[in-house]
């Protein structure tokens, strides 16, 4: 049953579109919502800007949590492509993969993904940070401008391409990054910058094991 | 020098109320006077309102405010004006650097400032009057131009170098969640691309769900003058056949054609006008050629356009200086294959001459 303080959902009964209604139009009460049995719906909670705590249960599908603000969300299962893009602030946890441009033109906001993400993870990321636990697929941090990608795993191909701002740390290999990012020297900021990361995240490791790529010139 | 200013130029419109209107346009049509207006319904989903004032006037705010300023009108009338113009669906904006087909929801109109290239807040996407994708390598530099902070419409660019039709359906679709369903969604692609990707984005537009497709400059996609005559002379049949299958299969969209390339010749500018006729009754049609300046345009380049409006050889004229198609319509004898078209275009742009 529903308190004043908790809602709770089912994605099995309710359309995608059914449960953004329910979401913008919440009580100010409501502090935490859990929805569940999570199929995969597209567009899930898309533009949702209440402070709240949000937990999915299942997998997600196509841009989902886009354009999010002040929620902390959390996924128990996979997402699809577009996750979390253009979020504005808050943070998403999300315990399984994700497809590709997870945080694709994020302005602010968390994003820790524990599996792996596909391609253009962080495209044109313009604030925010995004941990990986695992690795990323090609062209991460595409024409990134601003904002931290952080990757335990390995990074695919053109790692960083027209990337003119931000910073990369990744500890695992690289297929090939581009002229457009070199290596810089690992500094006491990068370290707290890290650890911060790693704390938000939940995760624990060592800064050192990290490379530091940053826009040429930058 | 008499600062003429280009034309306006119409867009498409959705649910347009003409009995509505008719009050605040008739308070507006007489207050202002001997100024002359002319509104004709071009299909039975599109209705364009052209303007003709003495001086003529871009129909933005920044414009509407010269206006104002020479014509003296009260604000009131402004208001009255502005109001015709949104319920009859829009008489547009257009010059060479700002182009966009821009139904106005409301009046006035807050228009919402994009940063970069990334998806407008959701705060600027409810307060838009139209979004309108565009097709195109947003990554690259000089894709900034196409992000407008003075359109009322907001553009999001889509990489058209990863095509995908079932994600870009779902991006329509995700602007439309964010936009609460009540934002009219578009997409704008270049009319001329028939590379894999442009040809790509025709596909896209007969597969999704828009309110309305604006065919951007036909050259714009290019790199040179002289890529833009191979590209055409390369298969214009194949184009035209493309749109029209497009339309064919999306119905009454409506569409508006835009060419503004400031390097637009009179060849060019033929071929995108004898690709556009072929949609002329299919579904709704406007074209409209917007170069820098209005001053009329010489003998030569109007040879050059009947050229390529007849698909023949171009005669190398220099580039094109900001005609509006209907002076060229009511100029140039046309071929009587372009009958159709003739008459569409000038039942529309019907200036008060």
């Amino acid at each position: 049953m529903n308190t004043p303080e908790s809602l709770s959902l089912d994605a099995r009964t309710l359309s995608a579109r059914q449960i953004n209604d329910t979401l913008s139009t919440l009580q100010a009460s409501i502090s935490t919502i859990e929805i569940e049995n999570c199929s995969a719906p597209d567009l899930l909670a898309a533009g949702f800007n209440v402070n709240c705590r949000v937990s999915m249960k299942g997998n997600l599908g196509d841009y989902c949590l886009c354009s999010i603000s002040n929620a902390e969300m959390e996924v128990h299962g996979r997402a699809g492509c577009g996750l979390g893009e253009s979020m504005e602030s808050g943070s998403i946890v999300v315990h399984g993969d994700t497809g590709d441009a997870t945080g694709a033109f994020n302005r602010g906001g968390f994003i820790a993904v524990y599996g792996n993400t596909g391609r253009r993870t962080a495209t044109g990321m313009c604030g925010g940070d995004i941990v990986v636990k695992g690795s990323i697929g090609a062209q991460g941090a595409f024409a990134m401008t601003d904002g931290a990608l952080l990757v335990f795993g390995a990074a695919g191909a053109m790692l960083g391409h027209r990337m003119t701002g931000g910073t990369i740390y990744i500890r695992g290999e690289v297929e090939s990054i581009t002229s457009h990012i070199e290596a810089s020297r690992l500094r006491e900021s990068d370290r707290l910058r890290i650890g911060l990361l790693l704390l938000k995240a939940g995760l624990t490791g060592d800064a050192k094991d990290f490379r530091v790529l940053k826009a040429v010139g930058s | 020098m008499n600062e003429h200013k280009p034309l306006t130029h119409s867009a498409p419109t959705f649910a347009p109320k003409l009995d509505s209107i008719d009050a605040s346009w008739n308070v507006a049509k007489t207050e202002l006077g001997k100024k002359s207006f002319a509104i004709r319904n071009i299909a039975p989903n599109t209705l364009m309102a052209s303007f003709h004032l003495k001086t003529p006037v871009l129909l933005r705010d920044d414009a509407i405010c010269d206006a104002l300023e020479l014509n003296h009108l009260s604000n009131e009338v402004y208001v009255k004006l502005a109001s015709c113009i949104h319920h009859v669906g829009g008489a547009l904006l257009a010059t060479v650097e700002n182009l966009a087909s821009v139904p106005l929801r409301e009046m006035p109109v807050m228009i919402a400032p994009i940063g970069g290239h990334s998806m407008p807040s959701v705060e600027s996407i409810l307060s838009a009057d139209a979004i309108e994708l565009q097709l195109g390598d947003w990554s690259r530099s000089d894709t900034d131009s196409s992000v407008h902070t003075s359109l009322r419409s907001l553009r999001v660019d889509w990489p058209v170098d990863a095509p995908d039709l079932l994600r870009l359906a779902k991006k329509m679709e995700l602007i439309r969640c964010l936009s609460n369903y009540r934002v009219p969604v578009g997409v704008a692609i270049p009319i001329g691309d028939i590379s894999e990707a442009g040809l790509a984005c025709w596909r896209w537009l007969s597969e999704i769900d828009i309110d309305f497709v604006t065919i951007r400059s036909p050259f714009c996609c290019l790199g040179s003058r002289h890529q833009a005559r191979a590209y055409f002379d390369c298969d214009p049949i194949e184009l035209t056949r493309l749109m029209k299958e497009l339309l064919d299969r999306s119905g009454k969209k409506p569409i508006a054609i835009v060419i503004d390339h400031p390097w637009t010749d009179g060849f060019q500018a033929g071929h995108a006008i004898l690709a556009g006729a072929s949609l002329v009754g299919v579904g709704s049609f406007l074209a409209s050629l917007m170069p820098s300046n209005f001053e009329l345009p010489s003998t030569h380049s109007a040879d050059s356009l009947a050229s390529g409006l007849l698909g023949r050889s171009s005669i190398q004229s220099s580039s094109l200086a900001t005609p509006s198609v209907a002076y060229f319509v009511k100029k140039l004898d046309l071929n009587s294959s372009l009958t159709l078209f003739t008459e569409q275009v000038q039942a529309t742009l019907e200036y008060a001459l």
